[in-house]
Protein backbone atom coordinates (compact mmCIF):
# COMPACT_ATOMS: atom_id res chain seq x y z
CA UNK A 1 0.00 0.00 0.00
CA UNK A 2 1.69 3.72 -1.35
CA UNK A 3 2.18 5.91 1.42
CA UNK A 4 -0.38 8.33 -0.35
CA UNK A 5 -3.21 5.55 -0.04
CA UNK A 6 -2.50 5.28 3.89
CA UNK A 7 -2.77 8.81 4.56
CA UNK A 8 -6.35 8.92 2.16
CA UNK A 9 -7.64 5.89 4.03
CA UNK A 10 -6.84 7.11 7.53
CA UNK A 11 -7.94 10.97 6.70
CA UNK A 12 -11.36 10.25 4.92
CA UNK A 13 -12.96 8.03 8.07
CA UNK A 14 -11.50 10.83 10.21
CA UNK A 15 -13.29 13.36 8.12
CA UNK A 16 -16.22 11.37 7.57
CA UNK A 17 -16.82 10.86 11.42
CA UNK A 18 -16.62 14.43 12.33
CA UNK A 19 -18.80 15.26 9.27
CA UNK A 20 -21.36 12.54 10.74
CA UNK A 21 -21.16 13.84 14.45
CA UNK A 22 -22.21 17.18 13.20
CA UNK A 23 -25.28 15.83 11.55
CA UNK A 24 -26.30 13.40 13.69
CA UNK A 25 -24.62 14.19 17.33
CA UNK A 26 -27.29 12.58 18.68
CA UNK A 27 -25.77 8.64 17.71
CA UNK A 28 -24.71 6.36 20.34
CA UNK A 29 -21.30 6.24 18.33
CA UNK A 30 -20.65 9.37 19.63
CA UNK A 31 -21.83 9.40 23.18
CA UNK A 32 -19.96 5.59 23.99
CA UNK A 33 -17.39 5.09 21.64
CA UNK A 34 -16.49 8.13 19.80
CA UNK A 35 -17.14 10.80 22.42
CA UNK A 36 -15.74 13.92 22.38
CA UNK A 37 -12.66 13.47 24.18
CA UNK A 38 -11.56 11.08 22.02
CA UNK A 39 -12.62 12.74 18.47
CA UNK A 40 -10.48 15.47 19.70
CA UNK A 41 -7.79 13.41 20.05
CA UNK A 42 -8.28 11.77 16.80
CA UNK A 43 -8.94 15.07 14.87
CA UNK A 44 -5.69 16.82 16.56
CA UNK A 45 -3.05 13.88 15.60
CA UNK A 46 -4.83 13.65 12.15
CA UNK A 47 -4.30 17.53 11.51
CA UNK A 48 -0.96 16.84 12.96
CA UNK A 49 0.10 13.88 10.93
CA UNK A 50 -1.19 15.30 7.42
CA UNK A 51 0.69 19.41 7.98
CA UNK A 52 3.67 17.25 9.09
CA UNK A 53 3.53 15.48 5.55
CA UNK A 54 2.96 18.66 3.50
CA UNK A 55 5.77 20.33 4.95
CA UNK A 56 8.45 17.32 4.41
CA UNK A 57 7.09 17.29 0.66
CA UNK A 58 7.65 21.08 0.46
CA UNK A 59 10.67 21.45 2.00
CA UNK A 60 11.92 18.23 -0.23
CA UNK A 61 10.48 20.03 -3.32
CA UNK A 62 12.37 22.98 -2.32
CA UNK A 63 15.36 21.06 -1.90
CA UNK A 64 15.16 19.60 -5.03
CA UNK A 65 15.00 22.44 -7.64
CA UNK A 66 18.36 24.36 -8.19
CA UNK A 67 19.21 27.42 -6.71
CA UNK A 68 18.53 29.36 -9.84
CA UNK A 69 15.27 27.91 -10.34
CA UNK A 70 12.41 30.30 -9.40
CA UNK A 71 9.57 28.06 -7.57
CA UNK A 72 12.54 27.06 -5.31
CA UNK A 73 12.10 30.17 -3.37
CA UNK A 74 8.24 29.99 -3.32
CA UNK A 75 8.49 26.59 -2.15
CA UNK A 76 10.52 27.18 0.34
CA UNK A 77 8.46 30.02 1.66
CA UNK A 78 5.60 27.36 1.21
CA UNK A 79 7.26 25.04 3.49
CA UNK A 80 7.80 26.36 6.13
CA UNK A 81 4.50 28.19 6.14
CA UNK A 82 3.22 24.63 6.56
CA UNK A 83 6.03 24.07 9.01
CA UNK A 84 4.41 27.14 11.03
CA UNK A 85 0.80 25.67 10.91
CA UNK A 86 2.35 22.15 12.20
CA UNK A 87 3.75 23.83 14.89
CA UNK A 88 0.54 25.43 15.87
CA UNK A 89 -1.01 22.46 15.40
CA UNK A 90 1.31 20.85 17.55
CA UNK A 91 0.72 23.07 20.25
CA UNK A 92 -3.14 22.74 20.29
CA UNK A 93 -2.61 19.19 19.64
CA UNK A 94 -0.97 19.03 22.94
CA UNK A 95 -3.99 20.47 24.71
CA UNK A 96 -5.85 17.96 22.87
CA UNK A 97 -4.67 14.50 23.21
CA UNK A 98 -3.23 15.36 26.63
CA UNK A 99 -6.07 17.48 28.22
CA UNK A 100 -8.87 16.98 26.04
CA UNK A 101 -9.44 20.68 25.71
CA UNK A 102 -9.16 23.16 22.88
CA UNK A 103 -8.34 26.21 24.68
CA UNK A 104 -8.82 29.31 22.08
CA UNK A 105 -6.82 31.61 21.77
CA UNK A 106 -3.25 29.95 22.86
CA UNK A 107 0.14 30.15 21.76
CA UNK A 108 -0.76 28.46 19.45
CA UNK A 109 -2.48 30.85 17.42
CA UNK A 110 0.63 32.95 17.28
CA UNK A 111 2.28 30.07 14.80
CA UNK A 112 -1.12 29.75 12.88
CA UNK A 113 -0.58 33.67 12.60
CA UNK A 114 2.76 33.65 11.42
CA UNK A 115 2.43 31.08 9.05
CA UNK A 116 -0.12 32.90 6.96
CA UNK A 117 2.57 36.07 5.17
CA UNK A 118 4.69 33.05 4.55
CA UNK A 119 2.04 31.24 2.65
CA UNK A 120 0.96 34.11 0.98
CA UNK A 121 4.05 35.49 -0.47
CA UNK A 122 4.66 31.93 -1.55
CA UNK A 123 1.89 31.94 -3.28
CA UNK A 124 2.20 35.34 -4.95
CA UNK A 125 6.29 33.55 -5.85
CA UNK A 126 4.72 30.71 -7.48
CA UNK A 127 2.75 32.92 -10.17
CA UNK A 128 5.52 35.05 -10.74
CA UNK A 129 7.97 31.97 -11.32
CA UNK A 130 5.08 30.32 -13.56
CA UNK A 131 4.28 33.78 -15.31
CA UNK A 132 8.05 34.01 -16.53
CA UNK A 133 8.22 29.97 -17.51
CA UNK A 134 7.06 31.73 -20.76
CA UNK A 135 3.77 29.67 -21.15
CA UNK A 136 1.15 31.11 -22.33
CA UNK A 137 -0.40 31.44 -18.90
CA UNK A 138 -1.74 35.11 -18.76
CA UNK A 139 0.05 38.01 -18.66
CA UNK A 140 1.29 39.91 -15.48
CA UNK A 141 -2.21 42.98 -16.55
CA UNK A 142 -4.69 40.42 -16.53
CA UNK A 143 -3.70 38.27 -13.80
CA UNK A 144 -3.53 42.09 -11.58
CA UNK A 145 -6.76 42.63 -13.03
CA UNK A 146 -7.94 39.29 -11.46
CA UNK A 147 -6.41 39.67 -8.40
CA UNK A 148 -7.91 43.35 -8.12
CA UNK A 149 -11.74 42.05 -8.96
CA UNK A 150 -11.34 39.28 -6.35
CA UNK A 151 -9.57 41.68 -3.71
CA UNK A 152 -12.77 43.96 -3.97
CA UNK A 153 -15.02 41.39 -3.90
CA UNK A 154 -13.74 39.41 -1.11
CA UNK A 155 -13.56 42.74 0.57
CA UNK A 156 -17.12 43.49 0.53
CA UNK A 157 -17.65 39.80 1.48
CA UNK A 158 -15.31 40.27 4.16
CA UNK A 159 -16.70 43.40 5.75
CA UNK A 160 -20.00 41.72 6.21
CA UNK A 161 -18.76 38.78 7.65
CA UNK A 162 -16.24 40.60 10.10
CA UNK A 163 -18.13 43.37 10.94
CA UNK A 164 -20.73 41.34 13.09
CA UNK A 165 -17.88 39.57 14.58
CA UNK A 166 -16.00 42.11 15.92
CA UNK A 167 -19.16 43.67 17.13
CA UNK A 168 -19.51 40.54 19.31
CA UNK A 169 -19.48 39.86 23.35
CA UNK A 170 -16.32 37.92 23.49
CA UNK A 171 -12.95 38.92 24.78
CA UNK A 172 -11.08 41.51 22.48
CA UNK A 173 -8.06 38.94 21.22
CA UNK A 174 -11.07 36.32 20.75
CA UNK A 175 -12.45 38.87 17.89
CA UNK A 176 -9.37 40.12 16.76
CA UNK A 177 -8.55 36.01 16.00
CA UNK A 178 -12.01 34.79 14.32
CA UNK A 179 -11.85 38.00 12.35
CA UNK A 180 -8.12 37.76 11.66
CA UNK A 181 -8.02 34.33 10.41
CA UNK A 182 -10.77 35.07 7.33
CA UNK A 183 -9.13 38.81 6.43
CA UNK A 184 -6.11 36.44 5.80
CA UNK A 185 -7.29 34.04 3.96
CA UNK A 186 -9.01 36.56 1.84
CA UNK A 187 -5.43 38.09 1.22
CA UNK A 188 -4.65 34.38 0.52
CA UNK A 189 -7.50 33.27 -1.60
CA UNK A 190 -6.50 36.35 -4.01
CA UNK A 191 -2.89 34.95 -4.62
CA UNK A 192 -4.42 31.36 -4.60
CA UNK A 193 -7.49 32.10 -7.01
CA UNK A 194 -4.58 33.45 -9.72
CA UNK A 195 -2.40 30.61 -9.20
CA UNK A 196 -5.75 28.08 -10.30
CA UNK A 197 -5.95 30.45 -13.67
CA UNK A 198 -2.80 29.23 -14.02
CA UNK A 199 -2.49 25.71 -13.16
CA UNK A 200 -6.07 25.67 -15.36
CA UNK A 201 -4.07 25.89 -18.41
CA UNK A 202 -2.23 22.85 -17.60
CA UNK A 203 -5.30 20.38 -17.76
CA UNK A 204 -4.82 16.66 -18.23
CA UNK A 205 -0.92 16.88 -17.28
CA UNK A 206 0.87 15.80 -14.02
CA UNK A 207 1.11 19.76 -13.22
CA UNK A 208 -2.30 20.45 -13.22
CA UNK A 209 -2.70 17.37 -10.99
CA UNK A 210 -0.23 18.67 -8.73
CA UNK A 211 -1.60 21.72 -8.43
CA UNK A 212 -5.69 20.95 -8.33
CA UNK A 213 -4.77 19.03 -4.92
CA UNK A 214 -2.43 21.92 -3.57
CA UNK A 215 -5.05 24.47 -4.76
CA UNK A 216 -8.71 22.64 -3.51
CA UNK A 217 -6.49 21.74 -0.10
CA UNK A 218 -5.92 25.46 0.48
CA UNK A 219 -9.34 26.89 -0.49
CA UNK A 220 -10.93 24.46 1.52
CA UNK A 221 -8.57 25.71 4.89
CA UNK A 222 -9.55 29.02 3.91
CA UNK A 223 -13.30 27.55 3.61
CA UNK A 224 -12.25 26.20 7.00
CA UNK A 225 -11.47 29.78 8.93
CA UNK A 226 -14.51 31.34 7.04
CA UNK A 227 -17.18 28.83 8.30
CA UNK A 228 -15.94 29.32 11.73
CA UNK A 229 -15.80 33.12 11.48
CA UNK A 230 -19.84 32.51 10.16
CA UNK A 231 -20.66 29.81 12.56
CA UNK A 232 -19.34 32.23 15.65
CA UNK A 233 -21.67 35.23 14.24
CA UNK A 234 -24.29 32.53 13.93
CA UNK A 235 -23.79 31.33 17.16
CA UNK A 236 -23.65 27.66 16.07
CA UNK A 237 -20.67 26.25 17.85
CA UNK A 238 -22.17 22.92 17.35
CA UNK A 239 -21.47 22.64 14.07
CA UNK A 240 -17.41 22.78 15.14
CA UNK A 241 -17.39 19.35 13.81
CA UNK A 242 -18.09 20.14 9.94
CA UNK A 243 -14.97 22.53 10.55
CA UNK A 244 -12.40 19.93 11.82
CA UNK A 245 -13.58 18.38 8.78
CA UNK A 246 -12.76 21.04 6.50
CA UNK A 247 -9.88 20.82 7.85
CA UNK A 248 -8.77 17.33 7.84
CA UNK A 249 -9.69 16.96 4.13
CA UNK A 250 -7.82 20.33 3.20
CA UNK A 251 -4.82 19.59 5.10
CA UNK A 252 -4.94 16.03 2.90
CA UNK A 253 -5.94 17.56 -0.20
CA UNK A 254 -2.54 20.16 0.66
CA UNK A 255 -0.43 16.62 1.63
CA UNK A 256 -1.07 15.08 -1.78
CA UNK A 257 -0.10 18.24 -3.48
CA UNK A 258 3.03 18.47 -2.19
CA UNK A 259 3.52 14.73 -2.53
CA UNK A 260 2.36 14.68 -6.85
CA UNK A 261 4.86 17.90 -6.85
CA UNK A 262 7.80 15.65 -5.54
CA UNK A 263 6.56 12.87 -8.03
CA UNK A 264 7.00 15.68 -10.50
CA UNK A 265 10.50 16.47 -9.79
CA UNK A 266 11.96 12.80 -10.04
CA UNK B 1 23.81 20.41 -29.68
CA UNK B 2 23.41 19.73 -34.01
CA UNK B 3 26.68 19.87 -35.71
CA UNK B 4 27.21 21.00 -39.42
CA UNK B 5 26.74 17.57 -40.54
CA UNK B 6 23.20 17.44 -39.68
CA UNK B 7 22.39 21.36 -40.99
CA UNK B 8 20.39 20.23 -44.12
CA UNK B 9 18.34 17.76 -41.88
CA UNK B 10 14.62 19.53 -42.10
CA UNK B 11 11.78 18.34 -41.00
CA UNK B 12 7.68 19.21 -41.48
CA UNK B 13 6.84 22.30 -38.96
CA UNK B 14 3.64 20.02 -38.25
CA UNK B 15 5.42 16.49 -37.55
CA UNK B 16 7.70 18.25 -35.30
CA UNK B 17 5.44 19.98 -33.73
CA UNK B 18 3.51 17.09 -33.68
CA UNK B 19 5.63 14.96 -31.96
CA UNK B 20 6.87 17.31 -29.28
CA UNK B 21 3.23 17.78 -27.88
CA UNK B 22 3.38 13.84 -27.50
CA UNK B 23 5.74 13.72 -25.24
CA UNK B 24 5.32 17.30 -23.23
CA UNK B 25 0.89 16.20 -23.09
CA UNK B 26 1.39 13.78 -20.27
CA UNK B 27 3.29 16.94 -18.40
CA UNK B 28 1.94 20.16 -19.05
CA UNK B 29 -2.09 18.83 -20.41
CA UNK B 30 -2.24 18.61 -24.25
CA UNK B 31 -4.00 22.30 -24.87
CA UNK B 32 -0.89 23.73 -23.11
CA UNK B 33 1.56 21.62 -24.81
CA UNK B 34 0.02 22.53 -27.76
CA UNK B 35 -0.04 26.36 -27.24
CA UNK B 36 3.30 26.41 -25.54
CA UNK B 37 4.80 25.22 -28.27
CA UNK B 38 3.08 26.97 -30.70
CA UNK B 39 3.55 30.46 -28.92
CA UNK B 40 7.43 29.59 -28.77
CA UNK B 41 7.13 28.89 -32.40
CA UNK B 42 5.89 32.14 -33.40
CA UNK B 43 8.79 33.41 -30.67
CA UNK B 44 11.17 32.14 -32.40
CA UNK B 45 10.09 33.11 -35.84
CA UNK B 46 9.53 29.44 -37.23
CA UNK B 47 6.58 29.74 -39.35
CA UNK B 48 7.32 28.34 -42.29
CA UNK B 49 6.36 24.67 -43.34
CA UNK B 50 9.68 23.09 -42.56
CA UNK B 51 11.95 23.10 -39.62
CA UNK B 52 15.70 23.10 -39.91
CA UNK B 53 17.82 21.61 -37.07
CA UNK B 54 18.82 24.81 -35.42
CA UNK B 55 15.11 25.82 -35.19
CA UNK B 56 14.09 22.38 -33.86
CA UNK B 57 17.14 23.26 -31.02
CA UNK B 58 15.75 26.72 -30.66
CA UNK B 59 12.18 24.94 -29.97
CA UNK B 60 12.87 22.35 -27.52
CA UNK B 61 15.52 24.44 -25.11
CA UNK B 62 13.09 27.04 -25.01
CA UNK B 63 10.34 24.52 -24.02
CA UNK B 64 12.72 22.89 -21.73
CA UNK B 65 13.68 26.02 -20.06
CA UNK B 66 10.25 26.87 -19.36
CA UNK B 67 9.21 23.31 -18.19
CA UNK B 68 12.37 23.06 -15.97
CA UNK B 69 10.40 25.77 -13.49
CA UNK B 70 7.79 23.28 -13.01
CA UNK B 71 9.82 19.95 -12.85
CA UNK B 72 13.39 20.86 -12.57
CA UNK B 73 16.27 20.76 -15.02
CA UNK B 74 17.24 17.57 -14.13
CA UNK B 75 13.62 15.64 -15.32
CA UNK B 76 13.36 18.47 -18.15
CA UNK B 77 16.77 17.08 -19.35
CA UNK B 78 15.19 13.70 -19.00
CA UNK B 79 12.07 14.89 -21.19
CA UNK B 80 14.40 16.27 -23.84
CA UNK B 81 15.73 13.33 -24.13
CA UNK B 82 12.42 11.64 -24.97
CA UNK B 83 11.57 14.68 -27.51
CA UNK B 84 15.32 14.32 -29.27
CA UNK B 85 13.77 10.14 -29.38
CA UNK B 86 10.87 10.70 -30.49
CA UNK B 87 12.08 12.84 -33.45
CA UNK B 88 15.03 10.72 -33.69
CA UNK B 89 12.65 7.98 -35.14
CA UNK B 90 11.31 10.95 -37.61
CA UNK B 91 14.72 10.83 -38.89
CA UNK B 92 16.06 14.16 -36.71
CA UNK B 93 19.90 12.63 -35.28
CA UNK B 94 20.13 13.00 -31.36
Amino acid sequence: MTRRAILVLWAIPVAAAFTLKALAPGLSLFRDVLTDGVMLRIGGATKLLLLLVGWHFAARNAAALEADNPARRPWSFFAWGLLAFALGQAVLSFYQIVLGNSPYPSIGDAFFLCAYPLLITATFGFVRAYREAGYPVGSAREHAALALVMAVTFAVVGYQLLRPVMAMDSPLPERLLTAGYPALDFVWLVAILVLLRIAAGFRGGQVFRAWAFLLVGTVSQCAGDILYAYFAVLGQTGLDAIIDATYIVSYLFVALGTMGHNDLLK
Amino acid sequence: MLDSRVSLWRMERTVVVAEIVKVLSPYLGATMAEASTRTHCEKLGIVGQAMSADQTDALIGKLASGLAVFVGREKAAVVVQEIRKALGTQGMPS
